[in-house]
């Protein structure tokens, strides 16, 4: 009776390992959409935000120090007028290294933005700034720079277009 | 049975094995559950990190962190030449405390900088387009021009400042006819027969001497572009008093360095430097006089306006 009992448990505890396994099952991302295609799909979620226009490479690669060489395409959109602060990128990466490059170069930008920013021309505007996110899905990086609501609608339009 | 439990066991260790390589920590797998990150506290250097499901932000790494660009806020006395920042550029000049005098930049940049002329009146202030951050944005707001508070002279964004680093980039409010548009925009519309630029007293906290020059050449060229008959005036960045309060990376030192490089970006280009910053300083020759300043320690109230404004009639573009 105790073997049974014995065998029983190990056949559960077997059975729990497994579930616990495949609940922590890497998700894998598609790295075959554009990131053009993506960001026709965020905009106009984003159309009550005012100027929102595309930041140019000069701006990207030199006065925020993206590491732009390793990445394949992207698409950074800022806010050029009024007070708001509302920004987002998304960058399609070459490899993991590149991915991790970007990720570290984007915290920096963030982090120095967040240390010079003068509450007095775009008040309201920090908490923004101060919840920004980065997440990596697969060789994409994405960072925001929004509301929380407009921050989560942004990242699951990419998520769900890269889910396999 | 034996068999049976060795089974369990060494699946549970696999199990523990394969949990334990995937804690939660960025990994640079390319295929990988996304990484949240949340950028750094106010100290700017400390970004806390979370893994997992997207929406789950309930633990942090602080050991994730990257190193940041955030300056040495520390403020020099001007007995202090220790910590002078030299210039990045071993090519452009250096002065004692970091401070030139206006011979030494006439010295240096002969034909570049806007040396004393006689008075050129109102009329010539009349003329001026003045485009710039919120150094700028106050000649408005103290109504020191023509028409005052409604004056079309001063050309900065709707929220009072222009950064250097968006210079061609953000939209500014172009009071003619009430548009917010680009600046190479309202050049095109406007022609002014001259500009003077005031610019980077924001950007001194973490831009680097190639990012400033780069940023503020690309904005010179875009309006020579524009507009080749515009008069364009580099102006320095004005003194921070001493009163001001560092914290946000802005000091003398920074300053002083790099109103060298918008000198050095004058030259490049082709256009004039104004180095009103030596009208503004007080008697200790490295703050700008407390009497100047409208509280802050950095904007200038209507008595320094007032200085700049003479300052610039009687160094002129001719």
């Amino acid at each position: 009776m105790r073997t049974l009992k014995f065998i029983c448990f190990c056949i559960a505890l077997s059975l729990v390992c497994a579930f616990i396994i495949a609940c922590g099952e890497k998700q894998d991302y598609r790295d075959d959409i554009t990131v053009e295609s993506v960001v026709a799909k965020i905009n106009p979620t984003l159309s009550q935000i005012e100027n929102l226009d595309r930041a140019p490479e000069n701006y990207v690669k030199i006065q925020q120090a993206l590491p732009l060489d390793s990445c394949l395409e992207y698409v950074e959109m800022i806010q050029v007028g009024g007070v708001g602060i509302d920004e987002y990128g998304i960058f399609k990466m070459k490899d993991a290294e590149s991915v991790a490059a970007m990720k570290t170069a984007i915290e920096s930008y963030l982090a120095s933005a967040l240390m010079t920013f003068n509450e007095d021309y775009a008040p309201g505007e920090k908490p923004k700034l101060e919840a920004a996110e980065i997440k990596i899905f697969g060789n994409y990086v994405m960072y925001a720079v929004l509301s929380d609501s407009e921050k989560i609608t942004a990242f699951s339009v990419l998520e769900n277009a890269l889910k396999k | 049975m034996a068999i049976v439990a060795l089974g369990a066991l060494a699946a549970i260790i696999i199990i523990i094995g394969l949990s334990s390589s995937d804690n939660g920590k960025f990994s640079n797998s390319p295929n990988q559950n996304p990484t949240v990150t949340t950028p750094a506290d106010t100290s700017g250097n400390k970004p806390t990190e979370t893994t997992g499901p997207a929406d789950e932000n309930t633990s942090s790494d602080t050991t994730a962190s990257t190193d940041t660009t955030a300056p040495d806020t520390t403020e020099n006395t001007p007995d202090d030449t220790t910590s002078s920042p030299a210039p990045d550029n071993p090519d452009s000049p250096t002065y004692a405390n970091g401070v030139p005098t206006e011979a030494e930049l006439i010295r240096d940049y002969k034909g570049t900088i806007l040396e004393k002329t006689a008075d050129a009146g109102q009329e010539y202030i009349d003329d001026i387009i003045f485009l710039g951050d919120s150094t700028t944005y106050g000649l408005k707001a103290y109504k020191m021009l023509k028409d005052e508070d409604k004056t079309l002279q001063v050309w900065t964004p709707t929220n009072g400042t222009l950064s250097l680093s968006r210079a061609t980039t953000d939209r500014i409010y172009y009071p003619d006819t009430k548009e917010q548009i680009t600046v190479v925009e309202a050049v095109k519309k406007a022609k002014p027969s001259m500009m003077i630029i005031t610019l980077g007293v924001n950007g001194v906290a973490t831009m680097s001497e190639a990012q400033f020059k780069d940023a503020y050449t690309e904005l010179v060229n875009s309006i020579k572009k524009a507009s080749p008959d515009t008069k364009i005036i580099l102006q320095s960045i004005f003194p921070t008093a001493k009163r001001y309060d560092t914290t946000k990376g802005i000091n003398n030192d920074k300053i002083n360095r790099a109103n060298v490089w918008v000198a050095d970006v004058a030259k490049t280009c082709g256009v004039k430097y104004l180095y009103t910053a030596s009208a503004l300083l007080g008697s200790d020759g490295y703050y700008m006089n407390d009497s100047y300043q409208n509280g802050d320690g950095l904007h200038l109230n209507e008595v320094g306006f007032e200085k700049e404004l003479n300052y610039i009639r009687t160094h002129a573009y001719n």
